[in-house]
């Protein structure tokens, strides 16, 4: 196997300084985040809610009314938009009602003044969505304390005792499966190119009289596989980057990025094994890609729709059929367990059915590159096909 | 072990083409040529040997070992030349050298005049050049079997002649040199013994010199004011008796272009 290794370093050379590569590494994940950024953004500006209701539960007597109503002004960063909310908060006598209330959805969220809030100056806060009436309580309390007002409005803690949504979590959480598949395709796209261009330009015979089929393949399979991390790696770092110092987003967990990477490596088994596989039977890179765009399309089906996952209802036939499908899983499954959808059980049994498939494939792929490295005609479909019996040889 | 290829009743289908029971044997010290008109099957009996392509059936033997096994001590120059064009000479050099487990491959670039060359891109040179290139990377690891498919096509006659001696010194150093070419006048001067194959068939084979033991007349006359040059089995008497304007008349043994055409033709 000592030449499949420098036909794998051969591989990843080639590669990394070819000017695609660079350009996708750097250029891809901008694209990528923008084109998931910039909705997000405008989502946030044009979706502000008209009214937010807020329970608070007032342990300290300080409130004088049950229904308190204001309106604020919200000016948005991006332009010269402003709107009008409507803030209402709502005074209820326990914990346990109040929180009845948001599970009902009968609040946006709520408050508690402890007993010792004139001491502590300090409350305990539960918000959902991205929005919250901090500033507007600080106003109300300071109001019922007239000319005291500003040693509140200076000084209240606010304490978050629900899980905060933070606004782009769920972006990340899709960013990541989907550079993933993305590095999937480019490398795969590259085991296929350059066995095309070997082809075309009669390279094989020559490298095929100096290492055996079963070289050739690995370390093309190897190398490109390699050539897939690396880029996936930096796209890694740079999401890292992106969300941990530009948006202050928590990077997503390492169960993410374990279940990712699972998925990746299995997807690039099976894509580059079909991408091989295509490649050793055509006679030029467009007759190869025009039989490619057909798998690209389904791998990338789901992925289209992507950040559609956390509205659709997980538990969906449709869903399920394609967590479990091998060509649309590597792309889908992490996507749908980073939006925490996806038990073990459901990782376990979609990697296992794409581990399966992928193995079988690599299995055929060898044979066909085997069979077809050095046929330049175009073979018959009934030829190709009758390698998939375990039985048929694979002698050229 | 003097014999380097054994090939017993070799036959090969391809599409509407058959290689069909070919048999013949090459040693050590001896250049082997394989000859015969395109589509022949000159191309499939030699990536046989190389271990690229299996037969369909009858046995194949390089050193005595299954020709797969044997890539080391290979070296293969194949008809259809290809190399990684953006790559630089000595980088694809280096690279096959390297896959072959290691070469001589400074010794050989200077042996063939490409020392200038080295650090320019395949596709800046001429196909002479690239030819030059892609004959290195069949012999740079000193292979004891050499097969060289068509290696004067593209080739100027200096080098040409270039390749004839390479191929006259390993056949010195007790290397085995199997080639095909459609230059039959080279393949006369440099090959020991020939395989003529037509049809995927075997037509004819033996040692050069004994192919072309036949003696034949060779006259050359005027008729119409034209000069016409022919071979003939008439006597010489009857065709001064007939009438002909005899210019010149002489014995000489058939060229191996001859033998190729008349046995071709029947």
């Amino acid at each position: 196997m000592k030449r499949a290794a420098v036909i794998a370093r051969r591989e990843i050379n080639v590669n990394v300084r070819r000017k695609a590569f660079i350009l996708g590494v750097i250029g891809f994940p901008v694209l990528i985040g923008l084109s998931f950024l910039i909705p997000v953004l405008f989502i946030q500006e044009f979706s502000i809610p008209k009214e937010y209701k807020a329970g608070i539960v007032d342990h300290a007597s300080i409130l004088s009314r049950n229904v308190i109503e204001l309106t604020e002004e919200i000016y948005s960063p991006f332009s010269d938009f402003t709107t009008q909310r409507k803030i209402v908060f709502v005074i209820y006598e326990s914990e346990e009602e109040v929180r009845k209330a948001l599970q009902k959805g009968e609040i946006d969220g709520y408050y508690i003044i402890p007993e010792n809030f004139q001491s502590t100056f300090s409350i305990k806060k539960h918000t959902k969505g991205l929005f919250d009436a901090d500033k507007k309580l600080e106003l109300v309390i300071a109001m019922e304390f007239g000319d005291h007002a500003y040693r509140f409005a200076q000084g209240i803690s606010f304490q978050e005792i629900g899980k905060k949504e933070k606004p782009l979590d769920f972006v990340v959480s899709m960013f990541i499966p989907l550079l993933l598949f993305m590095a999937i395709f480019t490398s795969s796209g590259y085991l296929m190119q350059g066995i095309i261009e070997e082809k075309e330009s009669r390279v094989m015979e020559i490298l095929l009289s100096s290492a055996s089929p079963e070289e050739v393949f690995t370390g093309k399979f190897v190398g490109n596989a390699i050539t897939g991390l690396i880029q996936a790696s930096v796209w890694l770092g740079l999401a890292g980057l992106f969300s941990g110092f530009m948006l202050s987003v928590r990077l997503i967990s390492s169960e993410i990025i374990m279940v990712s990477a699972i998925f990746f490596v299995l997807g690039y088994l099976l894509y580059s094994s079909l991408l091989a596989a295509i490649a050793s039977i055509s006679s030029s890179l467009k007759e190869a890609q025009q039989a490619t765009s057909v798998i690209v399309f389904i791998g990338l089906f789901p992925a289209i729709f992507l950040s559609q996952i956390t509205s659709l209802n997980p538990e969906s036939p449709a869903i399920k059929a394609f967590s479990l499908f091998p060509l649309t899983s590597p792309a889908l499954m992490p996507a749908i367990y980073s939006a925490g959808s996806a038990g073990l059980i459901d990782i376990a049994t979609s990697a296992a059915i794409l581990a399966l498939t992928s193995y079988l494939t690599l299995k055929l792929s060898g044979k066909i590159f085997k069979y077809y490295a050095l046929v330049y005609s175009k073979p018959k479909l009934r030829e190709v096909v009758s390698l998939i019996n375990p039985k048929s040889g694979s002698d050229r | 072990m003097r014999v380097a290829v054994n090939a017993a009743g070799i036959s090969k289908t391809f599409g509407n083409f058959t290689l069909n029971s070919i048999t013949f044997e090459c040693h050590r010290g001896e250049v082997f040529g394989i000859l015969g008109p395109n589509g022949a099957g000159k191309t499939t009996t030699l990536r046989i040997i190389a271990g690229l392509v299996r037969p369909d059936s009858g046995k194949i033997s390089v050193f005595g070992r299954d020709p797969e096994r044997m890539r080391d001590y290979i070296g293969y120059l194949p008809e259809e030349r290809g190399l990684y064009r953006k790559w630089k000479v000595s980088d694809v050099l280096y690279y096959f050298a390297e896959l072959k487990g290691g070469a001589n491959t400074e010794y050989w670039i200077e042996r063939f005049g490409m020392e200038k060359h080295e650090n320019k891109k395949i596709e800046e040179l001429s196909k002479g050049l690239q030819q030059k290139v892609q004959l290195i990377i069949a012999v740079q690891h000193n292979p004891d079997l050499l097969i060289l498919d068509e290696p004067f096509s593209g080739l100027d006659a200096v080098n040409i002649n270039l390749v004839m001696e390479i191929v006259k010194e390993m056949r010195e150093k007790r290397r085995c040199i199997i080639l095909s070419t459609h230059i039959l006048n080279l393949a006369e001067r440099l090959c020991d013994r020939v395989l003529l194959i037509n049809n995927g068939r075997e037509v004819l084979s033996g040692r050069v010199d004994e192919l072309s033991d036949e003696e034949v007349q060779e006259i050359e006359y005027r008729k119409n004011g034209r000069i016409i040059k022919e071979i003939t089995d008439r006597d010489l008497k009857d065709l001064l008796n007939s009438g002909y304007d005899i210019i010149s008349y002489r014995k000489r043994k058939l060229t191996l272009e001859e033998i190729f055409l008349r046995e071709v033709s029947r």
